[in-house]
């Protein structure tokens, strides 16, 4: 507990007192505070004041036939929940996602092929150039084919996911927007 | 057939969910259940319109712009209860809807005001002059609160009109914390201005 107490901490305490949100032990230093502080001490007596007066309020009530007129201006229909595009977005992102890594596993195997192929293709051309025509074979073997290929169809999945994500992100921000704002 | 079926299932748990006694539930149940019968929402205005009503009429300062808030303020939430969060909290949202329609209701009526900045009108402080009649002491706390500027007088009201918690206070405004407990000082500090000859 400490002894002392500024005059602007216990302004601050004062407030936190009228909101019932002061600790015991900070009540203590504040009590403490109060008893050698007049400044602090009118200004509590005011807060109080102030409380006090607030409580003694002119009371007003809403008139009998507000809720019958709220009623009547509704429209009739419940207001159903739209369903959510959310979860159907999402999981057709996840979906291409998922098509994207297989074409990329795809991808390996006849990539390494092409890749020796080239190193062969250069090593033997490095040692005689005019050795192309021997191992132009190796270049149209069936890495490259299989590469050309699957290059296609991985361009073709990535051009699918781009328009996934064109369509998903906008609808599921807008989905994510509406539900943290509300109706304000 | 299946259609039926599902009903049923939603009826069956909503049924096994819910306390029997109706006037036990939540605001958020009163929610779900207006979702599927309109004339659920009653309720909902029957718990609110007097927490409403009064928060409005401190804000705007007369019954019958009080009782225009408070209609349209049902409305909205009504229109909008599609999108309400049921796993979220009914009470800061519905204030929000309220505040916004008082706020809006303010701007119309003075639209070079700005909310936060506007300074006290003067006088600063509010006259004594004659008896002090209760009837008098009534109307200078509610001048009083009138003349806050709207940014303060709105956290002054949910905190001790509406009692809402900080917390719930900037949940509802979509202020930090911090501002709410500095506009809440500033408020008290000018209301103690304001009512000093009263207090």
């Amino acid at each position: 507990m400490r002894a002392e107490l500024s005059c602007d901490e216990a302004l601050r305490y004062l407030q936190l007192r009228l909101d019932r949100r002061l600790g015991a032990a900070e009540g203590v230093t504040l009590a403490a505070h109060l008893e050698a502080c007049a400044g602090c001490r009118a200004e509590a007596a005011g807060f109080e004041g102030l409380s006090v007066l607030w409580r003694q309020r002119e009371m007003v009530t809403p008139p009998a036939d507000l809720a019958a007129r709220v009623m009547a201006q509704l429209p009739e229909r419940a207001p159903a929940r739209r369903p959510s595009l959310l979860a159907p977005v999402l999981a057709a992102s996840g979906g291409m996602l998922l098509l994207l890594a297989w074409f990329v596993g795809e991808l390996a195997a006849p990539a390494t092929m092409l890749l020796e192929g080239l190193l062969n293709t250069a090593t033997a051309l490095w040692s005689d150039p005019l050795a192309l025509w021997n191992v132009a074979p190796e270049l149209s073997g069936a890495g490259l084919a299989m590469t050309l290929e699957v290059l296609l169809a991985a361009g073709l999945g990535l051009a699918l996911l781009a328009i996934a994500g064109l369509l998903a992100f906008p609808i599921a921000g807008r989905q994510m927007a509406r539900a943290m704002e509300g109706a304000s | 057939m299946a259609g039926g079926f599902v009903e049923l299932s939603l009826e069956f748990a909503r049924s096994i969910n819910e306390p029997t006694d109706r006037q036990e539930w939540t605001d958020e149940a009163w929610v779900q259940e207006t979702l599927h019968d309109a004339d659920a929402f009653a309720e909902l205005v029957r718990r609110y319109q007097g927490r409403l009503y009064r928060l409005a009429y401190r804000m705007l300062g007369n019954a019958e712009e009080a009782q225009d808030a408070t209609q349209e303020a049902f409305l909205r939430a009504y229109r909008a209860l599609s999108s309400f969060r049921l796993d979220a909290s009914f009470s800061p949202w519905m204030y929000r809807i309220a505040t916004n329609v008082c706020l809006d209701m303010l701007r119309s009526r003075r639209p070079q005001a700005s909310l936060d900045e506007s300074p006290l009108d003067p006088p600063a402080t509010l006259s004594v002059e004659g008896a002090v009649a209760e009837r008098e002491r009534l109307r200078a706390v509610a001048e009083a609160v009138g003349r806050l500027p709207v940014g303060l007088r709105t956290v002054f009201l949910l905190r001790h009109e509406a009692e809402l918690s900080y917390e719930e206070i900037a949940q509802t405004l979509g202020l930090p914390l911090n501002t709410v407990r500095t506009r809440l000082f500033r408020a008290r500090n000018a209301l103690k201005e304001l009512l000093k000859e009263w207090l």
